[in-house]
């Protein structure tokens, strides 16, 4: 396939991990403990286990996995509301396939759907908008979710019901956005990282400015990066020539994809459809300020939050749960007393053991509990 | 007094009516036409004529093609019914003469049960009782058995099979438990076209493709296969949970440990492509005429040549080795030169968005 | 593979629909969010390119360089 096969190529990959090896060997930093760098989204979380990319690195390198899955945080609470949503009658409920298995206080879309709830996985949110147009009688909700990425989609389908008329469609919105959620990971006092991989997608729609900050008030470098494994490769090059130059600067590898300015078009209806809620809460994080968005007033009657009565309960994650440790480095995932043993991905008890993008879950499948257990 | 002749001849009953009704259930008259109309004049066999509830097979017969009686049974449920590259009549004799294949039998009979959702179409039952015929005379077993049964609108999905196969083993070849590093991995050519052919006839993710299902019956294959390399040490068709899936269970039951390698592992362009789009992993992706072999060394390459030699083999390739390591373990090297483990899978492969 | 997409965030005055027709885009759930620019693209990869023919060189100089140590001596 054009554009993906040649960012996978061997010989490539082979050049950049004797130019990081050469890098590594002349920041001092490393010889007395590992340089930590926090890939923030789960698709290049996807990649590094997909290709086998951190056993390639030099030993001084070591990743951490950031909050990355926008699946995955959604806090049981929401994931209630959802289940409470479909389970009305005359309700289709529509969702992203990764959402059917995160846990609820009670059960998970997917359970739901087992116990009749008519729930039905769908690949973008104009195929819900289709349904919806398909069954009149019914209410068609859709589960929007994600962050930037994922956002002026659900916005453009709501543009795309309100021109057309469609009155038995609505979204249930658990967008979130990226910036506030750095920060509070860049504020907490055991923040034990030195640059970031920035998310790429993301960035298509926002661009590379809103990051300013992380470097210069944080002082942290930062490259976007893109999700093939030579794009996973030569942005941690570029980071580390960061390191190495003692520079903390905004930097984009992914520029094929990414203008520095974001997309216009997508961030007018994002404007135009969503306002900022005052707080949001995450699973593993707590409630971050002004990290999720709503729908605006004016699209009242496609909130699916207004449209129905939802309970809308905080319900807390369980306590001995260690994911905040693990998203910001300050633990390995299978340093968590629950992982591979109360939480696995059958019965996710925390945030990152969710999709396979979570670092919990990403251990689990691909680096081995066998491994891990073989170990003991 | 004259005896009857038997089998007594009899006229094969008609069904009039479009589609299928709780009265086709009922025992009678009904029932018995919809069983001629789309099974018996479909399977036409003279073990199966004289419907009976129960098929006699001169025991001497099969006794001299082998030692041991090999029987397995499988259910299909497949939605949706008919999809690109074949329907589920198809599968239901392929899938059980496949599992009889592996186990190193020949496939002979087959019964076939049928649970019919009331309101069906006269038309798709024997489109696909046709196609079960067509793929078992293409095979060479006879289905000399059955039973039908009409459900409630809404008790079963339009029609689920269960086929239950008898073949006999032993003359040439009894899986052996043991695997050695150095053992080779073949398979027999593109993977995971049947799970791709299936989500993509759902229509729910609106993907228009091109990927046909691979079902296929693979006993022949098998049989040029045991035939050049008596040495196989185990054979297991990928069907559902796919290669990465089979490769674990053989890991697991001979505690070695199986690498394979990314270049090698033949996948189609379209599959990769849908993959990509959907998140998902073709090594998980089910296959219905796809056989993992594991080969020791001296005998890979008579094994290669033999399965490129058969039509269902065209495409085979080694793509891996058993290797002295973790007990149980699957590794792939990847294209881009890392490895990962390739794990079993968790519950079912669901569409990522991010 | 075939599928329908929503082209809004990829279109505007100046780049009209027809324009995109041949174009790489990169879909996300149902919508083409980006243009892939091709220049970047070869940049990038010219760069890594470059990387690996320069460490070639390096290790052709070395092992001259040995060459020559060995002659010397
Ligand atoms: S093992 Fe489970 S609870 Fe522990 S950090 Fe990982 S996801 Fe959270």
């Amino acid at each position: 396939m054009k554009y993906i096969d040649e960012f996978r190529d061997r010989e490539k990959a082979a050049a950049l991990i004797k130019e990081i090896e050469a890098l590594v060997a002349e920041i001092p930093m490393a010889k007395e403990r590992p340089i930590h760098i926090m890939e923030v989204c789960g698709g290049h979380t996807h990649s590094i286990f997909r290709y086998g990319i951190e056993g390639m690195l030099p030993k001084e390198i070591e990743l951490v996995h950031g909050p990355g899955c926008p699946v995955c945080v959604l806090p049981m609470g929401r994931v209630d509301d959802c289940v409470a949503i479909a389970e009305r009658p005359g309700v289709i409920f529509t969702t992203f396939g990764d959402a059917m298995r995160v846990p609820g206080s009670k059960k998970s879309l997917m359970q739901a759907k087992a116990d009749g709830a008519d729930i039905r996985m769908v690949y973008s949110p104009m195929d819900a908008l289709e349904i919806a147009r398909k069954n009149p009688e019914r209410e068609v909700v859709f589960f929007g979710l994600g962050f930037e990425t994922t956002m002026p989609s659900t916005a453009l389908t709501v543009l795309q019901a309100e021109r057309e008329g469609i009155a038995n469609f609505s979204v249930f919105c658990n967008h979130i956005t990226i910036v506030p959620t750095l920060k509070a990971i860049l504020e907490s006092p055991d923040l034990n990282i030195d640059a970031f991989i920035g998310p790429g997608h993301v960035s298509m729609v926002i661009g590379t400015a809103p990051y300013e900050f992380i470097a210069s008030f944080y002082k942290k470098p930062m490259v976007v990066s893109g999700f093939e494994p030579l794009d996973v490769l030569q942005s941690i090059w570029m980071v580390l020539k960061q390191i190495k130059d003692g520079r903390a600067e905004i930097e984009n590898q992914y520029a094929r994809v990414v203008p520095d300015a974001g997309n216009s078009a997508a961030q007018d209806a994002v404007e135009k459809v969503y306002e900022l809620r005052d707080f949001f809460e995450w699973r593993g994080l707590g409630s971050i300020d002004h990290s999720g968005v709503k729908l605006r007033a004016a699209y009242a009657r496609y909130d699916a939050e207004l449209k129905f009565a939802l309970p809308n309960l905080q319900v807390a994650d369980p306590a001995a749960c260690q994911c905040g440790a693990v998203l910001k480095g300050v633990i390995k995932p299978w340093q968590c007393a629950l992982f591979g043993t109360a939480c696995t991905p059958e019965t996710p008890l925390g945030a990152l053991m969710v999709s396979s993008e979570g670092s919990c879950a990403a251990y689990y499948q691909y680096g081995g509990i066998k491994a891990q257990a073989g170990a003991a | 007094m004259n005896v009857m002749p038997f089998p007594k001849p009899r006229r094969l009953g008609k069904v009039n009516v479009p589609t299928v009704t709780l009265a086709h259930g009922g025992g009678g008259k009904a029932m018995k036409d919809l069983i001629d109309d789309v099974f018996v004049s479909a399977f036409d066999n003279g073990t199966l004529a004289p419907l009976e509830d129960q098929a006699r097979i001169d025991l001497a017969a099969v006794a001299a093609q082998g030692d041991r009686l090999a029987f397995t049974t499988d259910s299909f449920v497949v939605d949706p019914v008919v999809f690109p590259g074949g329907d589920i009549g198809k599968l239901a004799v392929c899938g059980t003469v496949n599992d009889l294949a592996v186990g190193g039998a020949r496939p002979l009979y087959l019964s076939c049960a049928a649970i019919i959702e009331e309101g069906v179409s006269l038309d798709l039952l024997r489109q696909i009782a046709g196609s079960m015929a067509e793929a078992a005379r293409d095979a060479g077993v006879g289905i000399v058995t059955g039973d039908t049964k009409v459900v409630h609108k809404g008790a079963c999905d339009k029609l689920f099979l269960t086929t239950t196969g008898v073949g006999v083993s032993g003359k040439v070849w009894n899986s052996a438990p043991s695997r050695r590093p150095g053992d080779m991995v073949l398979v027999n050519g593109l993977l995971g076209d049947h799970g791709a052919a299936i989500l993509g006839a759902r229509g729910d993710m609106a993907l228009e493709s091109p990927i046909e299902s691979d079902c296929a019956a693979l006993h022949g294959l098998i049989e040029a296969l045991l035939a050049a390399a008596p040495g196989t040490r185990a054979l297991r068709d990928a069907t559902r949970g796919g290669l990465a899936t089979v490769l674990n269970e053989i890991a697991d039951a001979s505690d070695t440990e199986i690498e394979i390698d990314e270049t090698t592992t033949p996948i189609r362009e379209e599959v990769k492509g849908f993959c990509e789009i959907l998140g998902l992993d073709p090594l998980y992706l089910a296959n219905e005429g796809k056989v993992a072999a594991v080969v020791p060394p001296e005998e890979a390459d008579a094994a290669l040549s033999a399965m490129q030699a058969h039509p269902l083999g065209a495409g085979t390739r080694i793509i891996g080795t058993v290797k002295d390591g973790e007990p149980g373990r699957v590794t792939m090297r990847t294209v881009f030169g890392g490895r990962r483990i390739v794990d079993m899978l968790v519950g079912e492969q669901l569409p990522r968005i991010c | 593979m075939k599928r329908q997409v929503n082209i809004a965030c990829i279109v505007s005055d100046d780049r009209p629909a027809e324009s995109c027709v041949g174009d790489w885009v990169l879909v996300h759930v149902g919508f083409a969010m980006s243009r892939i620019d091709e220049k970047e693209a070869a940049e990038t990869l010219k760069i890594l390119t470059e990387l690996g023919e320069a460490q070639a060189e390096i290790e052709a100089m070395r092992l001259s360089a040995t060459e020559v140590g060995r002659a010397a001596s």
